[in-house]
């Protein structure tokens, strides 16, 4: 059993002097270790206040009470008379004060005597030997040198009474307040005697560094391959991720964006757009209703008369129109938007006949089952190209670069159809790596019926697309729910995948 | 969307090509391939071309696009006996279901795969065009049962016959309330005392319309002459379905006979009408939209081969024929997307040289990206919930409630049935999700919430921290931190009681005399209705007032 075993044994407490003490170390050392056993969360740092005795500037010059010097050179002096000059002489970095209360004290303890022949003043040496209390005075102030400084609530009462005198004597003696370091042993207290008793520096502490204590000492080699703990990164949602991603492609083509109320009115969402007011996409069971209020206020009641007659029987459209009754109260109805093309559309009037590229990305709804495959609300990108020679090829050429700068190098176009476009056509993308091609999106040139009531003549090109499928295709996900159940489990997880 | 299924040996009888050819150029006629086999080939087709809906109506284009024919189908049908295939309709029908047509196809050769064809096309349309057989609905017969003339007429609920699908007579009251199709589409009857049938000189019920046919007339694969009704409510429509129809039936090889029917308020007409419509076309515009440099032959050729036919030209314009199984051409728009068809869209060429413009992002974004950047660079992950949750999860487990939410009506799947009020109750929710993942966990999302007075939306900021330490001051450090960051001097929180929260641990969040939203540590009953287990502090911040600087 070591030394610091025995010290530490059954204890919950320590000082950290008890412990340089016992390592015999400096009290700076053990304070380096102690910032790396907090680290490890075996010991607790704590601190208290206490008065310490130190010699004062008298005692250091000195090296010792005047008494004793005094009685030093009494003691191996030849004869037994000294002249009180001849002494003078020989301690003349006493002052007088002091010189005289060192004879007054030697005198009171019986070891010499004054006797004056003549007008001279002799000193006699009554003993070479101190008694008892001289004696424990003496190495009581030894201590105090040596030790440079003494806990004085850790001094028996012997030394506590002694040192209540020594204090009346000014500049020999001072009191200094200071805080003591002690330690708590929270953790397994053999880890920690380990931890004391070698030589390495095992973590470089503010201390070590600054009182350069790794001066001749080994830093102890880490296992660089040790597990450590799991920091978790704050990040953007995968979603948001892939589309910043989108919005950049965009931008980069030179598209400003456009952004729109989540509930719209059917009259934007559906009959600006051609859908006919028995189009089963507008069914309750595609399409979320507002229960109340149901019915809001079209902003654009100028354009009231134009899609009512373009839908029923093509207005000044060219076209034959659904031939049906359109009904008012039906465009009224609050929905919550079924695709982002509502944002565009209304974009399209606001900016009318001007050449522009618009864009908005944005959460859209289906009244579905969620399951696998279906959620209620999915994120949609949609564009539109405003241009006197906007055609299909044009609406090409920005879906292939679209899907290129998404890593998808293969597109292909298939006609296709969609109520407000006329042509349609549908892209597909090749992806490696399940080695299929996949339908992705829908795209067109927005039908006259759609423009013309909005004042423009020009064709417009549209697309659009959900970004699920791209963020499943990223992440290999067979579930769709996964995107949004927010499972840090998942999210913390994911790695940084940039397109495909 | 519908889908029809072709076995590749069915196929044969009809085109004289190998399958991989098919597989490899039937999606250019602008229809889905599903699922492909080397058996069969499963086709989704758009809801504008229930032509589409039989193998004869998608190789019409087919056949066009390959080159095998082109141009427009003849339709011959027989009137010589059209005053005999005759309905009557009574006037009581007016109020219920007005409009029918009908048609007589003879000498068809029903195998069991053309009979199955048959029956699905006929429920696509019904879904489709017929949404869900409100605006029209189909009847197949054998015609050699029925006695003509045929009467379309009005009944009481207690009049009885046997349906398709049930061995005994039933009422059409109990039709209605027991039998499949009855309950599947007695809607459309709601409300309406009298019932429309249609019922041979016998008194044999060919079918109670939009429900069930009468088992009298029913179509076997023995039955080699059709009679088909179509009615609804739509009388375009219903013509329109019976020359789709009667076009498909023609184009099996079917004789087609014209029926008539007398009908007291249109009078007496004549069906299937089958008439060729028109519609003109400039070769500009084809050039300008498509953005090609087509020749007026390149033109032709490619009207050809979509399968409708030119029948004259003048200077720059076309008059282009259209044939009457197609119901989706409105405008000559839908002439130049079959034009674009015709010609090929695989000989679309890409082509990105178009103007310039300066890309922008809109302020919200631009404020929400920074918002975003500074929770993520304090250690939040981002979540993103629907907008729409329910009221669980909103108030009940949050112990809290108010009434100013707004609802979506008949939400298939319930949890989603509520527009969102506020966001921290779904960090609770996703908190409950993640409770097996280390603590701390540090969340937050940044979008709109609604209620009654704002259906426009409210853009919030909601950040939770969950772990076995936290307490109020992790998350008035984070709001500090923002404040900060973005320069909002002056703010205090003073308390209020709110009941998701630990009393004296919430309060609102002040900033130039405006209230910017909440922030405290949830009340551990709150906590243990989302099973959670330790401490959490969040708030919720309006951010439009409180970076009101950021939306002038």
């Amino acid at each position: 059993m070591s030394e610091l075993d025995r010290l530490l044994k059954g204890r919950k407490y320590i000082s950290v002097d008890e412990l340089a003490n016992i390592l015999n170390v400096t009290r700076d050392y053990i304070l380096s270790k102690i910032e790396e056993l907090e680290r490890l969360k075996l010991v607790k740092k704590f601190s208290k206040e206490f008065d310490y005795i130190y010699p004062g500037f008298k005692l250091k010059e000195l090296g010792s009470l005047p008494e004793e010097k005094i009685f030093n050179i009494l003691k191996s002096y030849p004869g037994n008379e000294v002249p009180l000059s001849e002494l003078r002489n020989k301690l003349t970095e006493l002052d007088e004060d002091d010189f005289k209360a060192g004879l007054s004290i030697l005198y009171n303890s019986k070891i010499i005597d004054f006797k004056k022949i003549d007008k001279t003043v002799y000193i006699k040496i009554l003993r070479r030997e101190l008694d008892q209390e001289m004696n424990f005075k003496f190495q009581f102030v030894k201590e105090v040198l040596d030790k440079e400084g003494l806990k004085i609530a850790d001094l028996d009462i012997a030394k506590k009474k002694l040192l209540d005198q020594l204090l009346k004597r000014p500049g020999f003696f001072k009191i200094r307040r200071i805080k003591d370091i002690y330690i708590e042993i929270t953790g397994d207290y053999s880890k920690i005697i380990e931890y004391l008793e070698s030589k390495w520096i095992t973590s470089l502490s503010p201390t070590i560094i600054k009182k350069r204590l790794w001066i001749g000492r080994k830093f102890k080699p880490y296992d660089l391959n040790a597990e450590v703990y799991r920091v978790y990164p704050g990040r953007a949602h995968p979603m948001h991720e892939l589309i910043r991603e989108v919005r950049e492609i965009f931008l980069a083509l030179g598209f400003r964006e456009a952004t729109g109320p989540l509930i719209e009115l059917s009259f934007i969402n559906f009959d600006m757009l051609f859908q006919p007011q028995d189009h089963p996409a507008r069914d309750m069971q595609d399409t979320f209703y507002i229960k109340e209020p149901s019915y809001g206020v079209i902003p654009y009641p100028e354009l009231i008369e134009p899609i009512k007659k373009t839908h029923e029987n093509g207005w000044i459209t060219g076209s034959k129109g659904w031939g049906y009754t359109w009904s008012l109260n039906e465009a009224k109805k609050l929905v919550l938007r079924t695709h982002t093309t509502a944002v565009t559309v209304r974009a399209l009037y606001e900016t009318g006949e001007k050449p522009d590229k618009i864009f908005c990305i944005g959460s859209v709804f289906r009244n579905e089952t969620v399951d696998y495959k279906h959620l209620v609300e999915f994120m949609q990108v949609d564009g539109i190209v405003i241009h006197p020679n906007a055609n299909l090829r044009w609406l090409l050429g920005i879906i292939e670069y679209f899907y290129k700068r998404m890593g998808y190098n293969k597109v292909k176009f298939w006609p296709s159809y969609f109520p407000y476009t006329e042509p349609s056509l549908q892209p597909s993308i090749y992806v490696d790596k399940i080695g299929k091609w996949l339908e992705l999106g829908g795209a067109g040139i927005f039908r006259p019926e759609v423009t013309l009531p909005l004042g423009v003549k020009w064709p417009v090109l549209a697309w659009g697309l959900g970004l699920e499928r791209l963020l499943m295709l990223k992440y290999d996900l067979n579930d769709i729910r996964v995107i949004y159940k927010n499972d840090l489990g998942w999210l913390r997880k994911l790695s940084v995948e940039k397109g495909v | 969307m519908p889908v029809i299924t072709i076995e590749f040996d069915r196929l044969r009888n009809y085109i004289d090509e190998d399958p991989s050819e098919f597989k490899k150029w039937i999606a250019w006629i602008g229809v889905d391939i599903e699922d492909v086999t080397d058996e069969y080939i499963k086709i989704e087709y758009n809801p504008n071309r229930p032509d589409y809906g039989t193998l004869i109506g998608i190789l019409r284009t087919y056949k066009g696009l390959k080159n095998l024919e082109r141009g427009i189908i003849k339709y011959n049908i027989n009137n010589s006996f059209s005053k005999k295939y005759s309905v009557t309709v009574k006037s009581s029908v007016k109020n219920v279901r007005p409009y029918i047509a009908t048609l007589v196809a003879k000498n068809i050769h029903l195998d069991e795969a053309l009979l199955t064809e048959l029956i699905e096309f006929q429920e696509d349309l019904h879904q489709g065009i017929g949404r869900k057989r409100r605006k029209i609905s189909i009847g197949l017969h054998n015609f050699d049962i029925i006695k003509f003339p045929v009467k379309y007429k009005t009944v009481d609920s207690d009049f009885k016959f046997i349906p398709l699908e049930s061995n005994t007579e039933m009422s059409i009251h109990d039709i209605l309330a027991y039998h499949p199709k009855g309950i599947e589409y007695g809607y459309i009857l709601e409300g309406v005392s009298q019932y429309p049938i249609l019922i041979d000189r016998e008194g044999k019920v060919l079918s109670f319309p939009p429900i069930i046919n009468g088992i009298d007339t029913i179509v076997t694969v023995d039955t080699r002459n059709l009679f088909i009704d179509v009615t609804g409510i739509d009388f375009n429509l219903v013509l329109k379905t019976i020359d789709i129809l009667a076009a498909t039936l023609h184009d099996y090889g079917a004789e087609l006979y014209l029926t008539q029917i007398n009908d007291p308020e249109v009078g007496i007409y004549n069906t299937p009408k089958l008439e060729y419509d028109e519609i003109e076309i400039d070769i500009d515009d084809v050039n300008r939209l498509l953005g090609l440099n087509l020749s007026l032959n390149d033109i032709i050729s490619s009207i050809e081969a979509s399968r409708l036919g030119v029948k004259s030209v003048s200077g720059k314009k076309i008059k282009v024929i259209i044939p009457p199984y197609r119901i989706d051409i409105l405008h000559p728009v839908d002439i130049i997307e079959d034009i674009a068809i015709g010609y090929g869209f695989w000989k679309l060429k890409p082509d990105l040289n178009i103007f310039f413009t300066i890309g922008s992002l809109d302020t919200r974004t631009i404020i929400i990206e920074e918002i975003v950047d500074t929770l993520v660079g304090l250690g939040f992950q981002e979540t993103i919930h629907s907008h729409l949750s329910n009221l669980d999860i909103l108030y009940n487990r949050m112990n809290f409630h108010e009434n100013n939410y707004l609802e979506v009506e008949h939400s298939k799947t319930p949890s989603y049935k509520v527009l969102r009020t506020w966001i921290i109750p779904q960090l609770l929710e996703s908190l409950e999700i993640s409770k097996k993942e280390e603590y701390p966990q540090k969340i937050f999302e940044i979008g709109y919430v609604f209620n009654k007075s704002n259906i426009e939306g409210e853009l919030h900021l909601a950040c939770a921290i969950a772990g076995p330490n936290v307490s109020y001051n992790d998350i008035k450090a984070v709001l500090d931190s923002i404040m900060m960051i973005y320069n909002k001097k002056g703010y205090t929180i003073n308390p209020i009681k709110h009941s998701s929260f630990i009393p004296g641990r919430v309060g609102k969040i002040y900033y130039n005399e405006t209230d910017c939203g909440v922030i405290g540590e949830i009340h551990p009953d709150v906590l243990l209705n989302f099973k959670l287990e330790v401490p959490i502090a969040c708030l919720e911040i309006d951010v439009k007032k409180l970076f009101n600087e950021y939306f002038i």
